[in-house]
């Protein structure tokens, strides 16, 4: 039966890249003695699949991966199971069984949320209204067949500031904030494209923003936190927890 | 959040930033001020390589078994974050807790292969810790160095406030309650010194002076303090069964070199190889219980999740109960879907069998290591392996459907000539026609066979057999290897053979610093200054460097290793009571010459002096002579 896993993914645990967070997850299951399924074969194989890579010093609170069992105990008792052996930093948030119909998460992924938190310059509410009035943003994008240009606007959903949650300091930010600075620090949300058909990644939106407004990113620390990841379902996007 | 040493902008930059933020499943965490002693275990090299190493791992764990100490991390950064900590002037940080080394109380280096010396330089240099020992005051730690390069400390002694001889599990505990009451009478690192180079094994290089004789040979060794020891002896576990092995080992988030569950289930070796410098300073054999290790590979198959385990040891076939163990761990591994990996096995009918039955036999290699390529160079190394037992394994596993051959050989032995290095060839043609003459349906249809032949260049080692034997010159070895490529492209079979060498450069070096003196130090500190680094890693090796310092310090390259040593000579580790007598070295060096082979220690006790540890293999109580 196929089981989806949510989790997140913060402080110092962001460092870790998507392939070894899943060798991390194999041996995790493995201890937690949940009763997962293997391949055939003389080296047996976990089946198991992540929703989409997280990048090296991005945060989340919305990862996915699906895995298949031999017998399910439970929601809760998966969740328990699986936080026992987790590392600081990682947490198990929801396991619910889908239907056998059901498509993986990796083939379902069209959208992601994302907070980016960076030092705001002043005037920045209106530099941004006047971002997204633009009817065509194109950026140029390296990929294995080399520099294509692309229009990123039809494909930013949604992009707004919005509240930081509590108090700003480094060591919750986990960059390094110069003194003083901390009151400057506010947060964008975006809802951006995801998945195999066209994926945005925060970092090139809030580079083309900030370059657009004569700043470049690289003259500040920003964290960048994935917060959910949608499906499509009958035209509207809906998060992978509740996309069967 | 933890904190880390490193900031998100140096963590973004770096290659494997997994390297440097601990935090691993079964990591060991304690509030640092709730203990007495700080101790930072180092492997002088890079995460990968340092994690994959047992010893440390039991170290962490016997430390960290007290309630005194936290024992850390701590391993060489790679050049890319080595660079950003100097020009940012970082202080290298232990993983734990990601403070500054230079904070710590203790550090311990681990020191397992002679090419890591100026990683160790550059290991107390990121700390922030004077290089030299005689110039360290009260305010850094003790620099401990232990492993098997140990016994011969003298090239790296001017480094290292002391060294710890033999197996970690003996006199840690007496040292470290050394270190507290010294500390708690308000003694000084000194004081600690003078206290310290009393606990057997033991050794604190700076009580102890060398003077020469005018040909540059060593004259005496001879302590400075009263009452402290002549001679340090080789501490020993008696019962490895009584012993503290890991049950919960660390299980990293990167991929390393030995990613798997690993399981000591002996120490020492029966066999006496006499180039072979791990099978005298480890003896005598001593064996774990099946119940001990089966109990053990239980708890670390829960603790850690691996998927392989793999069993550790410098000969897995002679472990008597070889039989027993495999069983019940097929069974268990089976069970809860775990790989075995078993390296080090003997080639026979047993050995195939159970390898049928744990790898897959279309995608794994067989690896012999017959060492020499003829039997009276085989005789001289006491290499107990002969052509027809070479003949007899690879047919048995060509018929059970393997087709890739791994071969071992050293070139440059004590005694070896031309036709030496060209039987080499010819075992591997031997080996390739073998197969050949096989009919097809019974190698299980295999077409072809694939023999990789592996040079490797011999360097004498202290306590060993050939520890006074003249090393050949680099261009000696060079002639041997073309000489060998040569012929292997004359056999019959030369399509069915791969040649692959390791690299000579390193070989002299190796050589220097395995039987050097304390005036390799100045080398070695210029070679650091000329930025030798990683001198281990091929890519990274800075032969330039080297060069100039070998040139610059004018060391004798002649005097330490191109030239025969008078068996009467005294040499820079004499000091040392490995147990192995040098009479036993003598005789066996005597053997050598003649090509006499020596029996291994089940068979026959030869004597060697490790019976008075009064434990292993020397208490079978067959006829022991002396
Ligand atoms: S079998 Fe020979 S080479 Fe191998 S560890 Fe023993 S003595 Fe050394
Ligand atoms: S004393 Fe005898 S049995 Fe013991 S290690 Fe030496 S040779 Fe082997």
């Amino acid at each position: 039966m196929k089981i989806r896993i949510k989790f997140s993914k913060k402080g110092t645990v962001r460092y870790i890249g998507h392939l070894d967070i899943m060798r991390y997850f194999q041996k995790a299951i493995r201890r937690s003695g949940l009763d997962i399924a293997y391949t055939n074969g003389f080296h047996k194989h976990q089946i198991l699949s992540f929703a989409a890579p997280l990048g090296v010093g991005l945060e989340s609170s919305g990862e996915y991966m699906d895995a298949e069992f031999n017998s399910f105990p439970g929601p809760e008792a998966v969740c328990a199971s699986l936080n026992k052996e987790m590392a600081e930093g990682i947490e198990i948030l929801s396991a619910i069984q889908l239907p056998d119909t059901a498509k993986n998460a990796m083939s379902q992924v069209a959208a992601a949320d994302y907070i980016v938190r960076f030092p705001f310059w002043e005037g920045l509410q209106e530099d941004l209204e006047r971002f997204l009035a633009l009817e065509s943003i194109v950026v140029s994008k390296t990929t294995k067949n080399g520099e294509t240009e692309i229009d990123i606007r039809p494909i930013i959903y949604e992009m707004k500031i919005t509240e930081l949650p509590g108090s700003i300091d480094s060591a919750a930010l986990g960059v390094d904030v110069p003194e003083g600075a901390e009151a400057s620090y506010g947060g964008i949300f975006m809802k951006l494209s995801s998945g195999s058909r066209a994926n945005l990644k925060p970092e090139l939106v809030l580079n083309t923003f900030a370059a657009g407004c004569g700043h470049t990113a690289g003259e500040f620390s920003s964290l960048t936190e994935r917060l959910e990841m949608y499906a499509e379902v009958g035209g509207r996007l809906v998060p992978l927890s509740e996309a069967f | 959040m933890r904190k880390l040493a490193l900031n998100n902008e140096i963590l973004l930059t770096v290659d494997k930033p997994v390297r440097y933020l601990g935090n691993e499943i079964n990591a060991v965490y304690k509030d640092p001020e709730s203990v007495d002693i700080r101790f930072a275990m180092c492997f002088p090299d890079v995460y990968e390589i340092g994690m994959s190493y047992l010893g440390i791992q039991i170290l962490y764990d016997l430390l960290n078994a007290r309630d005194d100490v936290f024992c850390e991390r701590v391993y060489s950064p790679w050049t890319d974050l080595d660079r950003i900590m100097e020009e940012r002037h970082i202080p290298l940080f232990a993983l734990e807790s990601q403070d500054p080394v230079k904070d710590f109380d203790f550090l311990g280096i681990t020191i397992q292969y002679e090419m890591c010396y100026t990683n160790i330089l550059r290991i107390l240099d990121l700390s922030g810790i004077p290089l030299l020992a005689s110039e360290r005051g009260e305010d850094v730690p003790i620099v401990i160095g232990g492993g098997p390069c140990t016994y011969n400390p003298e090239p790296i002694a001017d480094f290292f406030d002391l060294f710890y001889l033999g197996e970690g599990e003996t006199v840690y505990g007496a040292l470290l309650d050394c270190y507290k009451a010294n500390k708690a009478a308000g003694g000084s690192r000194q004081d600690f010194l003078l206290k310290a180079a009393f606990i057997p094994g033991i050794y604190v290089p700076s009580l102890y002076e060398p003077s020469y004789n005018d040909d540059g040979t060593l004259a005496a060794f001879i302590p400075l303090a009263e009452g402290v020891p002549a001679r340090i002896e080789r501490q020993v576990v008696k019962d490895l069964d009584s012993v503290i092995y890991p049950e919960k080992p660390i299980v990293p988030f990167m991929k390393i070199t030995q990613d798997r569950i690993v399981l000591e289930i002996m120490r020492g070796c029966i066999r006496g190889c006499r180039f072979c410098q791990a099978g005298m300073v480890y003896r005598p054999d001593r064996q774990r219980s099946v119940k001990y290790l089966i109990d053990h590979a239980l708890a670390m198959i829960k603790s850690t999740g691996q998927e392989e385990i793999s069993l550790s040891s410098l000969s897995s076939s002679d472990y008597a109960e070889l039989g027993t163990l495999l069983n019940e761990l097929i069974d268990i591994c089976e069970k809860e879907r775990i790989n075995i990996s078993l390296p080090s096995l003997r080639i026979d009918e047993f050995s195939l069998d159970i390898m049928s039955k744990v790898q897959d036999v279309r995608k794994s290699s067989l690896t012999f290591a017959p060492e020499a390529g003829t039997q009276r160079m085989r005789d001289v190394i006491n290499k107990g392996i002969n052509e027809e037992e070479i003949m007899k394994g690879s047919g048995d596993a060509f018929r059970g459907g393997w087709n890739r051959v791994k071969l071992y050989f050293m070139l440059g032995l004590p005694t070896e000539t031309e036709e030496d290095v060209k039987g080499i060839a010819q075992l591997a043609d031997k080996v390739a026609r073998n197969f050949y003459d096989i009919p097809r349906e019974e190698r299980k249809g295999n077409k072809r066979v694939e023999i990789v032949v592996s040079t490797s260049f011999f360097v004498p080692k202290p306590f060993t057999p050939f520890q006074w034997v003249r090393q050949a010159r680099s261009e000696e070895l060079m002639d041997k290897r073309y000489i060998l490529s040569s012929e292997i492209k004359a056999q019959l079979n030369h399509r069915s053979i791969k040649y692959n060498w390791h690299d000579f450069e390193l070989t002299k070096l190796e050589g220097l610093f395995a039987r050097g003196d304390r005036r390799i130090a100045t080398l070695l500190l210029e070679a650091y200054r000329n930025g030798c680094r990683f001198d281990a890693w091929t890519d990274k090796f800075n032969e330039e460097g080297w060069e100039k310092a070998l040139a610059d310090t004018g060391t004798d390259l002649d005097f330490y290793i191109y030239r025969e040593r008078p068996v009467d000579e005294l040499l820079p580790w004499d000091f040392i009571d490995l147990g192995v007598s040098r009479k036993f070295l003598g005789r066996e060096y005597e053997l050598a010459k003649q090509a006499i082979v020596t029996p291994n220690c089940r068979d026959k006790c030869s004597g060697c002096g490790c019976a008075s540890y009064g434990t292993g293999v020397c208490m079978k109580g067959r006829g022991a002579s002396e």
